[in-house]
């Protein structure tokens, strides 16, 4: 009898394509840092798991390249899985201002206690937080960095009115929103809950003269004295208080390395 | 195990064939948007980014659920699994209904353990409750669902109490339907190559056993997984943002929008909470809670990945009582609150 000669599975051989691509892509994003542009760092470890399997998969699936096969067309089915892959170098390239800016959705925290209660409003009273310490330090310019920005930026809204006179320092992008032709604008940033695609940006209402003048997406540095005012969301046309800006200085800024602002827990 | 398979793998991927028109369309309309909006890349830029990070964001879930689920096909027997889950229906239910703090993964990780499950004959309404029950009520989601709702700890309890019960009442009235009508289309693939089922040997076999399992896994619902999130990512790129927001102010429609929301953004359970809380000045609590319990339960993502295993119409059926029981449960707590 003879052997059949082994040949090229071609079908085996596109599924160790694809195996191997989404490894070397994962790969690559931890390794750059990129990851955390589209998923929270807390999934890191998973999608490093998630890519040690992948390696394991595609270390064995190299067995059956040349195994023979009744088929070795290659399945339609292969073609989905490259989909997200022909889209990535456009959505690495962008920044996440520019698609808060153009087309998602802006959630001003709202505070607990509403302004106006619309007819739905939940039923539910809001936990007392009198005792809870602050994680803003009692003196000092009030500084929203990497690692503050959600804790304190929380802390502001549910506390709108503690927080008055004190000189704040913020960082983002302008965006105008329902502010358009006012004297305020949002400096707003991207703020991820798990990956990219339930991002909701965030932001903080600044009052300065030239807010109209300025341009949407632009990164821009602002310093000022904290304030409140009321705020009526684009969407949800609710009305609520939130920490307001009196700008005492703003300039612009290269686009930040942190685009994202990460929930901590 | 072997001889059925190529009889299977046609008929599903005919099935699949059927979703590539939607694909087609998807893809057509990205392009008619390109070249109306000319250079402006915003919509593409948002459709590939939200592609690209929901597939890296679960990815990882899909590859550990086809592990469990090739682990579970080598090494737990129809027998074991027969011997272990209770004989009673109602026990059955409950029992899986409790799994989550056994195996606390969300529902990119059970349906191929579920399909698994299927295969090795466990009861209909013992796998659907478990895959229903499991991304909801585990410790993760009810840790991140405390957080997410810190302010308003009754959320959680109701997320908890209500989402239990629906699992359990869906997986009940489940265990009452034809037996035909559920029966399973395809259960798992052996690798086409229609390999030998010595037992393994070594550890490199054992290795190479359970990567051949979970790597077929991988590619039958991974491939219906990238259709939900080709799908879902056109759907959260091409409705505008504000619209979920407009429809919320009405008490009735505001817990049906919810529920479809749900359903086609197929957020992670995990994370939906998250998602939820930013909804809570403007939507009843009723709807909060539909969208809670609907989201783990049933998506876009998930229909299509069960449709590797079961019959069109059992997919219809169980959807169907899924989006009931939730929009029960939030219209309950809606009269119940206003009382």
């Amino acid at each position: 009898m003879i052997r059949r000669l082994r040949s090229l599975n071609r079908n085996e051989a596109t599924w160790l394509l694809i195996l191997s691509g989404y490894a070397a892509f994962l790969f690559y994003l931890v390794a750059c840092g990129k990851i955390t542009d589209l998923v929270h760092p807390r999934m890191v470890p998973f999608v490093v798991f998630g890519l040690a399997i992948l390696v394991l998969l595609a270390v064995f699936q190299s067995r059956r390249v040349f195994s023979r096969g009744t088929e070795s067309a290659v399945k339609p089915g292969m073609a989905l899985f490259v989909v997200p892959f022909a889209f990535a170098p456009l959505s690495l390239g962008s920044t996440s201002a520019v698609l808060a800016a153009n087309s998602r959705t802006i959630s001003l925290y709202s505070s607990p206690e509403p302004v106006s209660v619309t007819a739905n409003i939940s039923a539910q009273s809001p936990r007392p937080q009198a005792a809870e310490a602050s994680p803003i330090p009692a003196r000092g310019v009030i500084e929203l960095n990497e690692k503050t920005y959600f804790p304190f930026y929380s802390e502001l809204n549910n506390h709108p009115n503690k927080y008055a006179g004190r000189t704040i320092h913020v960082t983002g992008f302008v965006y105008h929103g329902n502010l358009r032709n006012t004297d305020k604008f949002i400096a707003g940033r991207e703020m991820m809950w798990c990956c990219a695609a339930d991002a909701v940006t965030i932001g903080f209402v600044s009052r300065f003269p030239g807010a109209a003048g300025l341009k949407d997406d632009q990164w821009v540095s602002v310093t000022g004295v904290l304030d409140k005012t009321e705020y009526t969301d684009e969407y949800t046309q609710a009305t609520t208080v939130v920490p307001m800006i009196r700008v005492t200085s703003v300039r612009a800024m290269p686009k930040m390395d942190f685009a994202y602002v990460y929930p901590t827990f | 195990m072997v001889s059925r398979h190529s009889v299977t793998d046609k008929a599903i991927d005919v099935r699949l064939v059927t979703l590539y028109p939607l694909a087609i369309l998807g893809v057509l309309f990205i392009v008619i948007r390109y070249v109306i909006e000319g250079a402006d890349l915003t919509f593409l830029r948002k459709f590939a980014l939200t592609a690209l990070s929901i597939t890296v964001e679960a990815l990882p879930f899909l590859v550990i659920g086809s592990l469990l689920s090739a682990v579970i096909h080598i090494y737990v027997s129809e027998e074991t699994l027969a011997r272990i889950i209770p004989k009673s229906r109602v026990l059955g239910v409950l029992a899986a209904s409790l799994m989550g703090f056994v195996v606390p993964v969300c529902d990119c990780a059970t349906v191929p353990i579920v399909r698994r499950l299927v295969g090795k004959g466990v009861p209909l309404h013992v796998a659907i409750t478990f895959m229903l029950a499991v991304p909801m009520i585990n410790p993760l989601v009810i840790f991140s669902t405390w957080f997410a709702f810190y302010q308003y700890p009754t959320i959680t309890y109701y997320r908890m109490g209500f989402g239990l019960v629906a699992a359990i009442l869906v997986g009940l009235l489940v265990s009452l339907l034809d037996g035909n009508q559920t029966k399973p289309v395809a259960v798992g693939r052996a690798p086409e190559h229609g390999h030998s089922h010595e037992p393994a040997r070594g550890f490199v076999g054992h290795v190479g056993a359970v990567a051949e399992h979970a790597t077929s896994d991988l590619y039958d619902i991974g491939r219906y997984f990238m259709v939900g999130v080709i799908l879902s990512s056109l759907v959260q790129s091409v409705v505008p943002s504000g619209l979920l927001y407009a429809l919320g102010h009405n008490p009735i429609l505001s817990v049906l929008v919810m529920v479809l929301g749900a359903y086609f953004l197929s957020i992670c359970s995990q994370a939906d909470a998250f998602i939820a809380r930013t909804f809570m000045a403007q939507f009843s609590t009723g709807a909060i809670i539909a969208f809670l319990i609907f989201g783990p339960m049933m998506d876009m993502k998930n229909t299509l990945m069960l449709s590797t295993t079961f019959r069109k119409r059992f997919i219809v059926v169980l959807v169907g009582l899924i989006a009931v029981v939730s929009l029960a449960s939030g219209y309950l707590l809606n009269a119940w609150i206003a009382r």
